[in-house]
C-alpha cells in the first residue's frame, strides 16, 4: 500500500473511530464494490447480498473502535461481511452445511473456448469452492481463515484453493498457448 | 514462497474479474452514512502490555572462517536416459505440435512421451499430467537451517544455548526465515531482511531489502517480484534462495536465484556471491558444505527455437553470462511433461566463483527429499487410467526422481514410480539402501519399498481403507502412520524384511496426529487435532506414544487446548534440548453477542505465541504458553537464545513483524521490538506455499 494511501485511511479511520459517518463513507467507498461484489458471490442473490453489506457496515462502524491496526481494516471488514453472510445463509437455510461431498469436478469434465473472464469461470466451481477462491481473492484471507469460516481444515482448503486457482489460470491463459 | 505464488495467482485470477457490479441504492456511501447516523460505538477494553528490558546475554563476536572448496567434474553419462539437445528439442516440438493440435479439438485429451530403445512415442490421450504444487499445495521447503557458526571471542561466554530449527533429515540443513547464531536472531519477511542484536534487549542492527526499488513498478506492462524461500546461516555468510519473476503483461517468468551475504559485520550484510538459475525454485538444501539446489525451468514457447539450444536449455548465470547445461548432464525424466527441465545445482556456497556442477532432466519435479548422499525429487501425477494401465488402473502415482549428490557433481541416477500421492516430505525415508514411501491412493493407505533403482521390492497391506493418510514418520526399521476419518489409528509398521512390509499393531485414538517427532527410545510426541468420536473438535492435541512394544502401541500423555491450532509446518517446532519443546499456536476466542436491537457483535481476541511441551519419565505436560494477544495474528515461528524466548508474531499478513521476548521459565513478556517491514509478510503466516 502507498504510503499516502496509508496516511488518509489511518486519519479517516482514526475520524471514524471518533464516530465520524463520513469517515467511516470514505472508507466503505474504497471497498464497496469489492465487498459487494463477494457478498453477490456468497450469497448469490442481489438483495440478501445488499443486506449483508448494509448490516456487515453497521457492524464494521459500531466495532471500529476494537480495530487496532489500521492495516488490517480491509480484512476485519471482510471478515464481518462474511461472518454476516454465513449467519444469514444459515438462518435462511439454504447452505446451513457446506459438504464435502460436492467435488463437481468442472476442473475434469469442461474445457471452455470463448471464456475469458473469471467470473463465468467461477460459476463453474463448486460452492464450497467458489467461497474458498471469493475470500481468497476479494477478501484477502488466509486459508487458515477460511478454514475456521468454512469449518474445513486449512490443509483442504490449501489444497482446494490450489485446486481452484490452477483451473482458473489454466482457462484464462489457454488462449495464449503457441499453435505452431 | 508459496505463499507468494499463490498471491501471485490470487492477483492474477482477480486481474480477470469481469467489471464490479453497480452497487444497488441501498448500500451507496451516501445512503451507508445516512444509515449510521445515531449508531453509537461499542467501546472495547484495552489491554496494556507490559515493556520491561531483557536481561543481557552474554556476547560473542564473529570470527570468520573460510573454507576454500574447489569442484566440478562433471559427471558422465551413466544412465541409459541420457538425452541430446537435438532430441530434447524434437520432443518439444512433438509436444507443442501435439498440444496445438488438442487445442484446436478442445477436447480434454493430454499427451505423453516414452523413449523406448531408441524411439520416441508420443501418445494423445495419454498422461494428463497435474502440477503436484497446483494439486496439493505442495511447498517450497522454507524451512530451519541451524545456525553453524562458529563465532566466539576470548573473554566472552559464548552463548551455545540456542535454537536450531527442526528440519527433515540430521545435517541436512533447510532455508528458514528465523534464525539464531546464540547472539543475534536474522529474520526474512516477504523480501525484508532484518539482524537484531539481542545483547541487552532486542536491538536492530542490520537490514536488507532483497528486492530491487523498483518492483512492482510496471513499465510498460512489465514488472518484477522476488519471492524469497528463506535463508540460511553458514559460518559467517547469509545465504538467500528464492525465485525472481519478470511478468510481462501477466505472464510470468522465473530465475531462482542465490545471494551470499557476509554479515562478519552484522551491521552491514555485504553481497559477495549472486548467482541466477532459469526457472523457479523449487527447494535447496546445504549439507556437507554444500549447497543443493533444485530448480524446474519451463522454456518460453514464444522463444524457443527447436534447433538452437540456447533457446531451451537452462543456463547459469553469474554475471552476464549464461552458463549453458552441459549435453553429457541431461536426462529424460518422467517424460509425461516434455516442455520442462528439472535442474539440480551442487555448489560451495563460500568458495568464490568455484564452478556450478549440474544435472538435469527433461521432465518435470515437484518436492524434494534429501539426504547426505542422495536427492529425489517427487511428484504426483493424474492419469486418465490410459499411460500406467498396465501397473495401475488409472489414478494418482508419484513419479521420482533420484541423483546422487554424494560426490561434487550431482549425477542422475534413475526413476520410479509409486501408486498413489505423498502427504509431504516425511512420506518418504531411505534407510539401508531402500526408499520408504507411504502413500495414499483411491481410498488405501499403503508403505512401498524400493530398491536402489526405484524399483518397488515389497508393499504392506492397505491400511484403513477409506481414509488418507494425515502423517508419517519413518524410524529405523519401523513406519508410523497415522491416517484419519473419524477416528485416528496409528499403525506401526516393520519394514526389517524390505520385501514384506508387516503390519504389527494399531492404536485408536478420537483427533489425529499430523506431525510425528521421535523424542526419545520408544517414545514418539505427536502433535494434531483433537476430536471425539465424531471427528476433530476444535481442539489442538499433543499426544505422546509409548511405541516400545511395536504390537501395542499406547497413548501415554496428552495435551488438549480448545479452539485452537499448533502450527502445522515441522520447520517451526522447536526442540529446546532440556526435554521441552516449543510449537508455536493460535487460539481463537472469538465471541458473538447479540446486543439489545438484535444486532450480533463480534469480537475478536486471538491468543498466539507458543506452547512449551515437556517430555520427563514417559509423561507429557503443559509447562506454559508464551502469549501475544491480539484481535487477529498468528506466530510463524519461535526461537529461543539461552533462557530467552522469542516470538515472532505478525498481526496480519501484511502487518510489521513484532518479536516479543519472554523470560522462558517465568513465561513474563520482558521485551518487545516492532520491525518496520516493507508491508512484507512471512511466508509462514498460514503457511507457505
Amino acid at each position: 500500500m502507498e504510503k499516502t494511501e496509508q496516511k488518509d485511511l489511518k486519519k479517516n479511520i482514526r475520524m471514524a473511530q471518533r464516530g465520524s459517518g463520513e469517515a467511516f463513507g470514505a472508507l466503505y467507498a474504497a471497498y464497496a464494490p469489492e465487498l459487494y461484489r463477494f457478498a453477490l458471490w456468497y450469497m448469490k442473490d442481489e438483495d440478501d447480498a445488499a443486506d449483508a453489506v448494509q448490516e456487515a457496515c453497521l457492524l464494521a462502524f459500531r466495532n471500529l473502535k476494537s480495530l487496532k491496526n489500521a492495516a488490517a481494516f480491509k480484512s476485519w471488514f471482510f471478515k464481518i461481511l462474511s461472518n454476516t453472510c454465513k449467519t444469514a445463509l444459515s438462518k435462511r437455510n439454504r447452505l446451513s452445511v457446506v459438504s464435502l461431498d460436492d467435488e463437481k469436478t468442472a476442473y475434469d469434465a469442461a474445457y471452455f473456448d470463448d471464456t475469458s473472464d473469471a467470473d463465468a469461470l467461477l460459476s463453474l466451481l463448486s460452492d464450497l469452492d467458489r467461497q474458498i477462491v471469493t475470500m481468497a481473492v476479494l477478501g484477502g484471507f488466509t486459508s487458515k481463515e477460511i478454514a475456521e469460516h468454512l469449518g474445513l481444515k486449512s490443509g483442504t482448503v490449501r489444497s482446494r484453493l490450489s485446486r481452484a486457482l490452477a483451473f482458473l489460470k489454466r482457462n484464462l491463459t489457454e488462449e495464449e498457448v503457441l499453435a505452431i | 514462497m508459496k505463499k507468494k505464488r499463490k498471491q501471485d495467482d490470487l492477483n492474477f485470477v482477480q486481474a480477470h474479474l469481469g467489471a464490479a457490479p453497480d452497487l444497488p441504492e441501498a448500500i451507496r456511501p451516501e445512503n451507508i452514512v445516512q444509515a449510521l447516523t445515531g449508531q453509537k460505538q461499542k467501546t472495547p477494553v484495552r489491554k496494556t502490555v507490559r515493556r520491561a528490558v531483557s536481561l543481557a546475554v552474554a556476547a560473542c563476536i564473529a570470527i570468520s572462517v573460510t573454507v576454500v572448496y574447489r569442484a566440478s567434474v562433471y559427471a558422465p553419462h551413466l544412465s541409459a536416459d541420457a538425452v541430446t539437445y537435438k532430441e530434447v528439442g524434437t520432443l518439444m516440438a512433438e509436444y507443442h505440435r501435439a498440444e496445438a493440435i488438442r487445442n484446436s479439438f478442445s477436447s480434454f485429451s493430454n499427451f505423453g512421451i516414452r523413449k523406448t530403445a531408441d524411439n520416441f512415442y508420443y501418445e494423445t490421450d495419454g498422461v494428463s499430467a497435474m502440477d503436484e504444487a497446483a494439486f496439493f499445495g505442495a511447498e517450497e521447503n522454507v524451512a530451519a537451517a541451524p545456525a553453524s557458526t562458529e563465532k566466539s571471542s576470548a573473554g566472552q561466554t559464548a552463548v551455545s544455548d540456542h535454537a536450531e530449527t527442526n528440519t527433515r533429515e540430521k545435517n541436512v540443513f533447510e532455508a528458514d526465515i528465523i534464525q539464531t547464531d546464540g547472539r543475534y536472531l536474522y529474520l526474512l519477511s516477504g523480501t525484508s531482511f532484518r539482524i537484531v542484536d539481542t545483547l541487552g534487549g532486542m536491538r536492530l542492527t542490520g537490514s536488507l531489502e532483497l528486492a530491487p526499488e523498483t518492483e512492482g513498478d510496471a513499465e510498460d506492462g512489465v514488472w518484477t517480484d522476488t519471492s524469497v524461500s528463506g535463508f540460511y546461516l553458514y559460518h559467517d555468510c547469509v545465504i538467500f534462495t528464492g525465485t525472481q519473476y519478470t511478468y510481462d503483461h501477466y505472464y510470468g517468468s522465473g530465475k531462482a536465484f542465490v545471494s551470499v551475504y557476509s554479515c562478519a559485520d552484522p551491521a552491514q550484510p555485504t553481497l559477495t556471491r549472486s548467482l541466477l538459475f532459469d526457472g523457479n525454485l523449487l527447494s535447496s538444501r546445504l549439507t556437507d558444505g554444500k549447497m543443493i539446489v533444485v530448480t524446474r525451468y519451463y522454456p518460453d514457447t514464444d522463444k524457443v527455437v527447436y534447433n538452437d539450444y540456447s533457446t531451451f536449455i537452462p543456463a547459469v548465470y553469474e554475471g552476464d553470462e549464461a552458463d549453458y547445461l552441459p549435453e553429457d548432464c541431461l536426462y529424460l525424466g518422467n517424460a509425461e511433461c516434455p516442455e520442462c527441465f528439472t535442474s539440480v545445482a551442487v555448489f560451495s556456497p563460500d568458495g568464490g566463483d568455484a564452478q556450478i556442477a549440474r544435472s538435469a532432466v527433461f521432465g518435470r519435479g515437484g518436492d524434494i527429499y534429501c539426504t547426505q548422499d542422495t536427492l529425489y525429487v517427487y511428484h504426483a501425477t493424474y492419469d486418465s487410467g490410459y499411460y500406467f494401465s498396465k501397473t495401475f488402473s488409472g489414478g494418482v502415482a508419484t513419479n521420482i526422481l533420484s541423483f546422487d549428490i554424494g560426490g561434487d557433481a550431482p549425477v542422475f541416477k534413475t526413476k520410479g514410480s509409486v501408486p498413489g500421492y505423498l502427504l509431504n516430505t516425511f512420506s518418504l525415508d531411505a534407510y539401508n539402501g531402500y526408499l520408504r514411501a507411504a502413500t495414499t491412493y483411491d481410498g488405501k493407505n499403503c508403505v512401498y519399498v524400493l530398491d536402489g533403482d526405484l524399483q518397488v521390492v515389497g508393499q504392506s497391506e492397505a491400511l484403513a481403507e477409506g481414509e488418507q493418510i494425515y502423517g508419517v514418520r519413518f524410524a529405523g526399521n519401523t513406519a508410523y502412520v497415522v491416517t484419519f476419518y473419524q477416528t485416528d489409528p496409528l499403525f506401526v509398521l516393520d519394514l526389517t524384511d524390505p520385501t514384506a512390509p508387516t503390519l504389527k499393531g494399531e492404536l485408536n485414538l478420537p483427533g489425529f496426529s499430523s506431525y510425528l517427532h521421535p523424542v526419545g527410545e520408544g517414545l514418539l510426541l505427536g502433535l494434531g487435532r483433537g476430536g471425539d468420536e465424531n471427528g476433530t473438535d476444535g481442539s489442538a492435541k499433543a499426544s505422546l506414544f509409548d511405541v516400545t512394544d511395536p504390537e501395542n502401541p499406547r497413548e501415554i500423555g496428552a495435551v488438549r487446548i480448545p479452539d485452537a491450532w499448533l502450527h502445522e509446518d515441522y520447520k517451526a517446532f522447536v526442540d529446546m534440548g532440556d526435554g521441552t519443546f516449543l510449537i508455536p499456536y493460535v487460539r481463537y476466542l472469538d465471541t458473538v453477542e447479540t446486543d439489545g436491537s438484535g444486532i450480533e457483535v463480534y469480537s475478536y481476541e486471538h491468543v498466539s505465541g507458543a506452547l512449551r511441551l515437556r517430555v520427563e519419565n514417559g509423561t507429557l505436560s503443559l509447562e506454559g504458553s508464551y502469549d501475544v494477544s491480539r484481535e487477529n495474528g498468528e506466530t510463524p515461528r519461535v526461537s529461543f537464545i539461552g533462557q530467552t524466548v522469542y516470538i515472532a508474531f505478525l498481526e496480519s499478513w501484511y502487518s510489521d513483524i513484532t518479536l516479543c521476548a519472554f523470560d522462558g521459565a517465568s513465561f513474563t513478556q520482558t521485551d518487545t521490538l516492532t520491525l518496520d517491514t516493507e508491508a512484507a509478510y512471512m511466508h509462514a503466516y498460514a503457511y507457505v506455499d
